[in-house]
C-alpha cells in the first residue's frame, strides 16, 4: 500500500542527500539529525553508536516517477530549507504546491480502502486534516458521505478545492438513495478548534484524522464517532512529520491514542471511538 | 508534466470503478458507486485526474456535464459490458444526451468494451464497433478489467492522450 520505493528514490536523489552520501560517515549536528534519522529508517544509513554510515538501500532504476520526483521537490525546497533556518513555509512556489498535492497520492489506495472498507454508507463527514492523506472525494463515491474539509492553511486547501472543480453535478431525482451530486465544504480553521463547526453544521457522524497531530478530544466533540489514522510506517511517519513541521503544521505524536477499537491496514493503524 | 482528465461514463455494473480501481493498482471488488468520484493516475509523464460516474445516474450525469458550460475533460472513456447488448446502446443514448446542448465537452473519446473473459467464457461478445462509428469512438479496447496485465488496461488512456 505505501510506495517504499518511489519514497526511497525521492529522497536519496535529493540534492542534499547525494552530496551527505559521498561521505563515509556521518557525525549528526542537531539541524542534521532529522534528516539522517529519516535516512536510516530508509535504509539508507545505519546508526553506528554516534555517528551514521552508508547502508545498502537501493532504490528502484529506470523511470523516475512523479511521486519520486515531488518528493525529491518536497525535500530540497520545503525540508531542507525548514532543517536548516527553522523557519516554517510561509509562500509556495506554484512546484511545491504541485509536489505537495502529488505526496497526497502516496495515500490514495489507503484513503479507496478506508472509504470502502471500513466506513458505512451516507453521513456527514469532517475531515480534520486534509493534509497529508487527502481524503476527500472517495468519501462521496465510494461511502456516500456528505464532506467537509478542514485545514489550517489556505494554500494546501485550495490544491483540492481546485481540483474538485473537475467533479460534475447532477439533479438529485427523489427517488435515490442518495444525490449522484455531492456536498462538500471547506474550512480554514485550526484543527483544535473544529468543535466550533457544530454550530453550523450539527455534529458531524464521522471524523477522520490522518496522519496529523490533533486533540482528540475536540474532535470527538465534533463528531459520533472518530477514525484517526496513524501512520504506523516508520520511515513514512518520520517524511511526514518533517514535511508537516516545515508547514507549519502539527505532526501527530509517536505514542498510540487509547481508543476503544483499532485495526490495521498495511502500514497504517487505525484507532476508532 | 503534462495534465490531464479523462470520465469514465457508461450503465451500472459495466466496471467502470473496477477499471479504475486496476489502474490504481488496487484488485478490490468496488462497492457501488454512489455520487462522481475523483482519482488520480500518474503514468510516465502524464497526470490524469480520472473521474468516475455513477452507472445509475450516467444518464442525467451526462446531461448535466451538457449543461455545465466549464465542463470539459480531455478524454471520455465509455464503457460497456460486452455480454450485455443493452449496456452498449445505452451508450449511444448517454452520448446523445451529453451532446444535447450542440457542444462537445471532450477532445478525445475511445470506446471500452470490458469483461471479455467472461465473454470468453459464455460465448457471447457483442462488437462495439457500429456505436464507435456512431460516437466518433478514436479506437475500441476490449478488456477485463478484473483479469489483464495493468499494461493492457493503460492503453485506452495512454494511446490517445498526447
Amino acid at each position: 500500500m505505501i510506495p517504499r520505493g518511489d519514497i526511497l528514490r525521492g529522497v536519496r536523489d535529493t540534492p542534499l542527500v547525494a552530496l551527505l552520501l559521498e561521505f563515509e560517515e556521518l557525525k549528526p549536528s542537531p539541524k542534521l539529525r532529522p534528516l539522517l534519522e529519516l535516512l536510516a529508517e530508509l535504509g539508507v544509513l545505519a546508526k553506528r553508536g554516534d555517528a551514521y554510515v552508508k547502508a545498502d538501500a537501493r532504490p528502484p532504476t529506470g523511470e523516475k516517477s512523479a511521486l519520486s520526483e515531488a518528493i525529491g521537490v518536497v525535500l530540497h525546497q520545503l525540508v531542507v530549507p525548514h532543517l536548516a533556518s527553522g523557519a516554517t513555509a510561509t509562500r509556495l512556489t506554484p512546484e511545491l504546491k504541485q509536489s505537495l498535492y502529488i505526496y497526497t497520492s502516496i495515500f490514495q489506495t489507503l484513503r479507496i480502502v478506508a472509504a470502502q472498507e471500513l466506513l458505512r454508507y451516507g453521513g456527514l463527514t469532517l475531515v480534520a486534516g486534509w493534509f497529508p492523506c487527502g481524503f476527500s472525494s472517495e468519501l462521496m463515491s465510494i461511502s456516500g458521505r456528505d464532506v467537509v474539509i478542514v485545514e489550517e492553511r489556505e494554500d494546501l486547501l485550495t490544491l483540492e478545492i481546485d481540483r474538485l472543480s473537475l467533479l460534475p453535478l447532477a439533479a438529485a431525482p427523489v427517488e435515490e438513495g442518495l444525490a449522484p451530486a455531492s456536498f462538500y465544504s471547506f474550512e480554514v480553521m485550526p484543527l483544535g478548534e473544529v468543535s466550533q463547526l457544530v454550530d453550523k453544521y450539527g455534529k458531524f457522524d464521522t471524523a477522520i484524522v490522518c496522519g496529523r497531530g490533533v486533540d482528540i478530544d475536540a474532535v470527538r466533540r465534533a463528531a459520533e464517532e472518530v477514525y484517526y489514522i496513524h501512520i504506523g510506517d516508520k520511515a513514512l511517519s518520520t517524511l511526514n512529520s518533517l514535511v508537516l513541521k516545515s508547514l507549519g503544521l502539527q505532526p501527530p505524536t509517536d505514542e498510540a491514542p487509547k481508543a476503544p477499537r483499532r485495526g490495521n491496514l498495511d502500514g497504517f493503524e487505525i484507532y476508532i471511538w | 508534466m503534462k495534465r490531464y482528465s479523462a470520465a469514465v461514463l457508461g450503465v451500472g455494473g459495466v466496471g467502470k470503478t473496477t477499471y479504475i480501481y486496476r489502474l490504481l493498482g488496487l484488485s478490490l471488488r468496488p462497492r457501488t458507486t454512489l455520487r462522481p468520484g475523483l482519482y488520480r493516475l500518474y503514468l510516465n509523464d502524464r497526470e490524469i485526474d480520472l473521474v468516475d460516474v455513477p452507472g445509475q445516474a450516467a444518464l442525467e450525469v451526462a446531461r448535466n456535464f451538457a449543461r455545465t458550460w466549464t465542463f470539459y475533460v480531455d478524454l471520455m472513456i465509455y464503457m460497456y459490458d460486452l455480454t450485455d447488448q443493452a449496456t452498449l446502446y445505452a451508450i449511444a443514448e448517454i452520448h446523445s444526451a451529453l451532446l444535447d446542448r450542440g457542444i462537445q465537452p471532450y477532445k478525445n473519446v475511445v470506446l471500452v468494451g470490458n469483461k471479455r473473459d467472461l465473454a470468453e467464457e459464455l460465448g457471447i461478445f457483442i462488437e462495439g464497433d457500429e456505436i464507435a462509428t456512431a460516437i466518433g469512438a478514436q479506437k475500441i479496447y476490449y478488456i477485463s478489467a478484473l483479469k489483464d496485465h495493468i499494461s493492457a488496461l493503460y492503453k485506452p488512456v495512454e494511446e490517445v492522450l498526447p
